[in-house]
């Protein structure tokens, strides 16, 4: 059964398409990772997903909805997270604070219930495998790690989907291995997930599928069995 | 420096606040017969309370990367409106003292709209609004201040309960507050967050004008209870009330660990700031140091608290 629907989907700005007539179906629990040059559509498709952007002609559903496009609040309550290449965290701030962030939970008095949060934050972490502490400062963690807190606060919302843009981007090789593990493990939970990467060793090993985008379109489709760098290099540059 | 290890600085930093406020009352009871007295030690915890009332406020703004540079001229202009009503035959203090919460906080609401609605960095804003409210304060006072006020907010600066001066019982009760609100509210933890990184909060799903407005309106209330002190303690309504106090509250808010940069503050130590500038002033006064030199003192103050403060490295 797909959860996510994406159909003839078009954005442009000025005068230039950068989203052409975009559709592709992502089913629940699978991988998809998206790949293409600079300007070819990626970022303006993620917009149109989070909600950042609306789209001007298309449609999306999700879940058998449809979504409300251009509402980041509606897609986010639909079940749709997305984590950030700059992953958006607080690095002054403690790793609890930061996975609670706007879904605090409070007493019938308005203060902060300490041990709920603690409860929910510390099955947040369980659930990645994570040597992290809730009292750790996000900014003292290694990028793996700041990773692993960024997908486990997107996990708190009890997502269908998550979308991790450029999750390995910053990283070395032993802290993308890191951030690889904790993305398979988003699919080993029946989350469907949704790569755009760069770094295509990166797709292929967190992804079953991979879509590359040209002009605004998908143009292609790869199954990740087998597949190498070398030939992802080479489509995208042809 | 490691950002855990900034934490343990800051305990650190109010630890030191703290032995400097110590070091200051020993040094000035050697200094001064007359500093370590029972009247001279209310004196400086009552002129302490409307610039730590103040503080309070500033801290939050400062913790979340802001600045509030109108608190002052919404002392005068809360004061000054407040006083036009008065005017009207029969209308109670209460009517008063509700006029000057509503127009403090409309000062407070317009602030935290326009940070919110608009581009324009809270300097700037602040900088305006404290030119209008001040403008507006002298325009319908004349210039000049009325004296005479309702008993009601006289008892603001003047009344006691249970032996307590008001000053100092709305000081306490506003700290407390804070703090409660700083550290033990999701607001308050909103407050760090979005001076740490205001896009993390953004896509947190927080309505980020509601928690502007919040947030200036909570200063801007700050601004009306010290104002209320103020009046009640001079039993008149000034124009000029307040002029040059967002300093003074500022440098007390950084003084006790708050980052400019944002992300890092600390109610209990614009507390413990506060009192260091109350014990200061109250100690120029008594070594008989003409008061022109406490704005020298003010902004040395202001330069070693800055220089003190632990500070991110920058990796």
């Amino acid at each position: 059964m797909s959860i996510l629907d994406i159909q003839h989907l078009s954005k442009s700005y000025g005068g230039a398409k950068v989203l052409n007539d975009a559709s592709f179906t992502l089913q629940a629990g699978e991988a998809v990772g998206i790949i293409g040059d600079n300007g070819a559509g990626k970022s303006t498709l993620l917009k149109c997903l989070s909600g950042a952007t609306k789209p001007d002609t298309g449609n999306i559903t999700f879940n058998g909805q449809p979504l409300k496009l251009g509402n980041p609040h509606a897609i986010r309550e639909a079940g749709i997270e997305m984590v950030y290449q700059d992953l958006a965290l607080c690095r002054q701030q403690k790793v609890l604070t930061n996975l609670l962030l706007g879904r605090e939970i409070t007493t019938p008095w308005g203060t902060l219930n300490h041990a709920a949060m603690r409860k929910l934050g510390s099955q947040a972490l369980a659930k990645l495998n994570t040597d992290i502490s809730l009292d750790d400062v996000v900014g003292d963690l290694s990028g793996g790690q700041q990773q692993a807190v960024a997908i486990a606060r997107a996990m708190l919302g009890n997502p269908k989907l998550v979308i991790l843009d450029e999750p390995t981007a910053a990283l070395g090789i032993k802290e993308s291995a890191k951030a690889i593990r904790f993305i398979q493990s988003l699919t080993a939970q029946g989350v469907a997930v949704i790569v755009v990467s760069h770094r295509l060793q990166d797709v292929i090993a967190t992804t079953s599928r991979i879509l590359l985008m040209r002009q605004g379109q998908i143009a292609q489709m790869f199954v990740t069995n087998n597949l190498t760098a070398n030939e992802l290099s080479e489509a995208i540059s042809q | 420096m490691t950002y855990s290890s900034m934490f343990a600085k800051l305990s650190l930093h109010q630890l030191a606040l703290s032995l400097i406020l110590g070091l200051l009352v020993v040094g000035l009871s050697f200094s001064t017969p007359y500093f370590l007295t029972p009247q001279n030690i209310l004196n400086v915890l009552m002129a302490s309370a409307t610039v730590g009332i103040l503080a309070v406020g500033a801290a939050l703004v400062i913790g979340a990367g802001s600045i509030d540079l109108s608190v002052g001229a919404i002392m005068a202009l809360a004061a000054s409106v407040g006083a036009v009503f008065g005017l009207i035959p029969d209308l109670s203090g209460i009517w008063m003292i509700t006029i000057c919460f509503a127009t403090g906080l409309a000062v407070g609401m317009a602030n935290g709209t326009l940070a919110a609605k608009t581009t324009l960095p809270p300097f700037i804003i602040t900088l305006a609004t404290m030119s209008i409210a001040r403008g507006l304060a002298f325009i319908l006072m004349d210039g000049k201040p009325v004296y005479g006020l309702p008993e009601e907010i006289v008892f603001f600066g003047q009344g006691h309960i249970m032996g307590i001066p008001m000053p100092v019982l709305i000081f306490t009760i506003v700290a407390v507050f804070g703090h409660v609100l700083l550290t033990q509210t999701a607001f308050g933890r909103n407050v760090t967050a979005y001076g740490d990184n205001p896009a993390a909060l953004t896509v947190s799903g927080v309505n980020i004008t509601r928690f502007k407005i919040m947030l200036y309106g909570f200063s801007a209330l700050t601004a009306v209870l010290a104002s209320l002190v103020f009046m009640g303690r001079l039993n008149n309504a000034d124009p000029s009330a307040g002029m040059g106090y967002e300093l003074t509250a500022i440098t007390a808010a950084i003084m006790g660990g708050a980052s400019l940069r944002g992300g890092r503050t600390s109610v209990v130590g614009a507390v413990i700031g506060a009192l260091i500038m109350g014990v200061l002033q109250n100690g120029l006064n008594l070594l008989a140091i003409p008061s022109f030199y406490q704005y020298v003192v003010t902004g040395i103050a202001l330069l070693v608290a800055v220089s003190l403060q632990p500070c991110r490295s920058h990796v």
